[in-house]
């Protein structure tokens, strides 16, 4: 099995993380920016966050021969500050060019205030500028709904190609929503307290595939990045094809991140022998 | 032992999760019996004994005891 791991906070993670991935069939992570459990007073604390994403974490990941990804953003939790968000923007477009950095993310709302709402469009209209695909996060919990009802009404005042905004951690009350107005859906899975594996792959016999990314939770906090393995155990197990299984855990992110260049993880066809 | 507060904080997650998790294994079987006409199950014990461990989780009141009841429910008689 060839899996990619869409949304992987890889700095927050142990080195035998990647080795296990690695033995269990994982090829490339992408690693968006997140918070760091505590609120950064300091741009430059940002600047040195995207190097050490963009920089060192795929040197990292190499040893193992996994592909190492990013993308640039201040997260939501910290966007509330709307001075520490701009004078970060200002630098951002320097990390645009970096050969493993592939669009703004993870952006969105946390608690959806005004400050969040505004910084959440200055981000957007970054991106735009700059032609990067767009990551955005929403809210884990009861706000989950009210804050994805929010940021599809901030995203329809932008002319923008939906195709290459990924809204992330839809879970079921949410995931049509994002569809039908055409984005790319992600589902991040937990060990414990929110999406697991098995409800990933009730959604993924629901809704089918298209525009859908599974992705583990792998952060500092309570998390798991073999959630993901244990999805691909869960939809083998209800007779998922092989090729599904490859269409859904690496063709998909594959399919979702070529539109920014610098991605060279080529989707993959079984080809089976008269 | 834990306050009451603290039980609600340290386990309020996981209850929400749990309970979602089984609202998507009965919308699951819902979903088997719709696609295949399939209704052998349907009166199956077992489906029964969860149905009825649901409502007991329902019970209110501090003598309630709802873990030893629903323990009971899925024991074979003594």
């Amino acid at each position: 099995m060839y899996i990619i791991q869409p949304h992987y906070h890889g700095i927050a993670r142990t080195t035998q993380d990647y080795e296990r991935m690695a033995m269990s069939g994982v090829v490339a992570v992408a690693e968006p920016a997140f918070w760091a459990g505590f609120d950064r007073d300091y741009p430059e604390t940002f600047l040195d966050y995207f190097k050490q994403i963009s920089e060192f974490e795929p040197t990292r990941a190499a040893t193992y021969g996994i592909q190492h990804y990013c993308w640039v953003a201040v997260n939501p939790k910290e966007a509330e500050n709307v001075q520490l968000t701009q004078a970060v923007l200002e630098k951002m477009p320097e990390y645009f060019s970096g050969p493993t950095v592939l669009g703004v993310g993870e952006i969105g709302l946390h608690k959806s205030t005004p400050n969040e709402c505004r910084t959440f469009e200055m981000q957007i209209e970054l991106a735009l500028e700059h032609d990067q695909l767009i990551l955005i996060h929403t809210p884990h919990l009861d706000d989950k709904l009210k804050g994805t009802t929010r940021i599809l009404e901030i995203l329809r005042n932008f002319k923008l190609d939906r195709e290459r905004v990924w809204i992330d951690h839809v879970e079921e009350h949410t995931v049509r929503l994002v569809l039908d107005e055409g984005y790319w859906a992600g589902m991040t899975l937990y060990p414990l307290t929110k999406m697991t594996s098995e409800r990933a792959a009730d959604i993924l016999e629901l809704y089918g595939w298209e525009r859908m990314l599974v992705n583990s939770s792998a952060d500092w906090g309570p998390s798991d990045p073999f959630t993901l393995q244990a999805c691909v155990l869960e939809c083998r197990r209800r007779g998922f094809s092989e090729q599904s299984l490859l269409d859904i855990f690496h063709n998909a992110p594959c399919q979702f991140l070529r539109q920014c260049p610098k991605w060279d993880v080529k989707p993959i066809r079984i080809s089976a022998e008269e | 032992m834990l306050s009451p507060s603290q039980v609600v904080d340290e386990y309020y997650l996981e209850v929400r999760c749990k309970l979602l998790e089984i609202g998507a294994i009965l919308d699951r079987y819902d979903r088997a019996v719709q696609r295949t006409g399939d209704h052998a199950c349907d009166g199956d014990e077992r489906i029964a004994k969860c149905r009825e461990a649901l409502s007991i989780l329902c019970d209110s009141g501090s003598g309630a005891n709802r873990t030893e009841k629903i323990a009971l429910r899925f024991s074979d008689p003594a």
